[in-house]
């Protein structure tokens, strides 16, 4: 069930990021660039967010998801050096080819050979194991 | 315009159905992070993406009209700053942006007014330079 209903969630997230046009590096690119502003993308964040307060309140006025035993929310609150470092390169790349995770793979249909190879890097980098060890 | 609307609602519509059913946050790098061969959570969500983009592409060929205009060294280094970027921030747009704003993180907060800030800087600039 818990699968029957993640490929549900996938097949809709598809749907909301190829109809917002979020799947277009160019869009992307246009909604970054404040000097030729176009602000298609911002409606898809702003409607995205606000629908999901709304929702995520109702959600977590219940102790559990139907599916499992728990919530599966990151512990983590403190703002480190890693989530400041990683925010900043990854909107570099983001505003560098308009391609961020989600609409990558989306976009894995139309077959380009740059495509594919951007998510294999993505993948790659993100698999990476950590080596240095923390104290 | 209203299609932008439309697509937002369906990608909340989205995230808030898996965090309602599964209690996961649908975000992407996250998911790609984690995800292991076999039947589990994760490989469904990606296809379920995957054969909806297909069916999307094969019914409504004209929302594909675009092209990836993208040179081969911006691909490299955008791959490798994207993944070790959300590697290391522990989401993207869809984990901060969509699930964590929604949810009142102040992780995500921080997150998403730093990748807005410094993805404005590299377009426009980029954009100034054409």
């Amino acid at each position: 069930m818990k699968n029957l209903s993640a490929f549900i969630t996938g097949s809709i997230f598809a749907v909301g990021l190829i109809i917002s046009t979020m799947v277009n590096p160019k869009k992307v690119k246009g909604f970054l660039n404040i000097l030729d502003w176009d602000p298609t993308l911002a409606f898809v964040m702003g409607s995205a967010v606000t629908v999901n307060l709304v929702l995520f309140y109702f959600i977590f006025k219940r102790k559990k998801p139907i599916l499992d035993k728990e919530f599966h929310i990151p512990a983590k609150t403190i703002i480190d050096k890693n989530l400041i470092i990683g925010s900043i390169l990854f909107g570099a790349g983001w505003g560098l080819s308009g391609l961020c995770p989600g609409p990558a793979l989306v976009n894995i249909v139309k077959l380009d050979p740059k495509v594919i190879v951007f998510i294999l890097i993505m993948t790659i980098c993100l698999k990476l194991k950590r080596t240095r060890h923390h104290p | 315009m209203i299609n932008a609307i439309i697509g937002g609602y369906l990608i909340a519509v989205a995230a808030s159905f898996l965090m309602f059913t599964t209690g996961n946050i649908a975000g992407f790098s996250g998911i790609i992070k984690r995800v292991k061969l076999g039947l589990n959570w994760r490989i469904s969500f990606i296809l379920g993406l995957i054969t909806s983009s297909i069916i999307s592409m094969a019914l409504k060929p004209e929302l594909f009209n675009y092209s990836i205009d993208l040179s081969w060294p911006v691909i490299l280094i955008s791959a490798l700053l994207v993944g070790i970027g959300t590697r290391l921030s522990n989401g993207c747009t869809s984990g901060h942006g969509v699930c964590g704003l929604a949810r009142l993180s102040k992780r995500s907060l921080y997150s998403v007014s730093i990748f807005m800030l410094t993805g404005a800087i590299v377009a426009t600039t980029l954009g100034a330079l054409k």
